[in-house]
């Protein structure tokens, strides 16, 4: 009984941090921000639902393989913005409003050895 | 749809696939008018979560835990996606 | 013996950081989420140019994946010879005290796991 009310507790929380970044993914400016939300708030959604299943089924398998989905969203999510935040500022996207520096701009690097083959 | 569960997660199923719903509509109009390409890969990105949300929330109304490997499949996809469109924009650039 | 040692301190010291890993994302995702619902013009953008003196890749790895899932930084970019990190910010009011912080707590952090 308890059990099922901290896993609706679990799924509804979820599926707002997704809204969230939903939200924020219409409402902020440029690039990198949206990158700010879907980063942060989308893979905590996912992590909270996983675990909302893994309360109400007690089985090795649905554990085994919610901790699977946790320790890869974990391990990926900011390695895959940063490469897309990183291919956006080579291919100079425009930035929104309000930047006040920009220092990677003035850095003579962002084409490391191995992109050039 | 046949719901297998109490009512009180039955009403967090409903409010959680209300919810996910909005969030993928509001991916589309990012979709449609995000103004370069990176953009679209950032939406590509939000709607993977959701389909996560979304099979969880399948699994908790039907029962049916074989579905769990559809959410570690994508899971894995995405990334390879990711990482495929970041070279693939380096690549266009130097071109 | 003092292998064995320093062996488990160090995998006691990866649970404990573990754990703060999940409380970074999670405080950074109220973050986040605070920010996107309420209404803002407060905002001062900006990519900030770090020095790191970590020595393994592991350990800069990890400082990446750590900065980018504390509030308000996301890792964009590194220089070739692995010296300097190039982070982008939400809030850059006060740049030294940014700075600072991620010098001192999270690196340090680092240093004590994986250097």
């Amino acid at each position: 009984m308890i059990i099922e009310w901290i896993a609706a507790f679990f799924l509804v929380s979820g599926s707002l941090f997704m809204l969230v970044a939903a939200i924020g993914v219409v409402k902020l400016s440029d690039v990198y921000m949206r990158m700010h939300a879907i980063t942060k708030a989308a893979s905590l959604g996912a992590i909270l639902m996983l675990a909302a299943v893994s309360l109400i089924y007690i089985e090795w398998l649905v554990w085994v393989e919610a901790l699977m989905v946790v320790v890869f969203i974990i391990i990926t999510a900011p390695v895959a913005s940063h490469m897309i935040a990183k291919a956006a500022h080579i291919t100079k996207m425009p930035k929104g409003p309000g930047y006040i520096m920009d220092e990677l701009e003035e850095a003579d690097n962002t084409f490391p050895e191995e992109e050039k083959q | 749809m046949e719901f297998a569960a109490s009512p009180v997660l039955t009403y967090a199923i409903y409010f959680s696939f209300f919810a996910l719903t909005i969030s993928l509509f509001m991916g589309l109009y990012r979709l449609l008018t995000g103004p370069t390409l990176p953009d679209r890969i950032v939406v590509m990105d939000l709607v993977a979560s959701v389909s996560i949300g979304l099979i969880i929330n399948y699994i908790m109304a039907t029962g049916q835990t074989v579905f769990l490997n559809v959410a570690v499949a994508i899971a894995l996809l995405v990334f390879m996606g990711n990482i495929a469109f970041a070279k693939y924009l380096i690549r266009r650039i130097e071109k | 013996m003092k292998m064995i040692f320093n062996f488990l301190l160090r995998v006691f010291r990866f649970i404990i950081f573990v754990f703060y890993y999940l409380k970074e994302l999670i405080v950074s995702s109220l973050y986040v989420a605070w920010d996107i619902i309420t209404p803002k013009d407060l905002m001062k953008p900006g990519i900030v140019e770090v020095p790191v003196d970590l020595k393994s890749e592991t350990a800069i790895i990890a400082f990446a994946n750590l900065i980018s899932m504390t509030p308000g930084s996301l890792t964009m970019d590194m220089s070739p010879d692995k010296k300097k990190i190039y982070i982008h910010a939400m809030y850059l009011h006060d740049k030294q005290k940014f700075i600072d912080k991620m010098k001192n707590e999270l690196e340090h952090k680092i240093r004590q796991i994986f250097d």
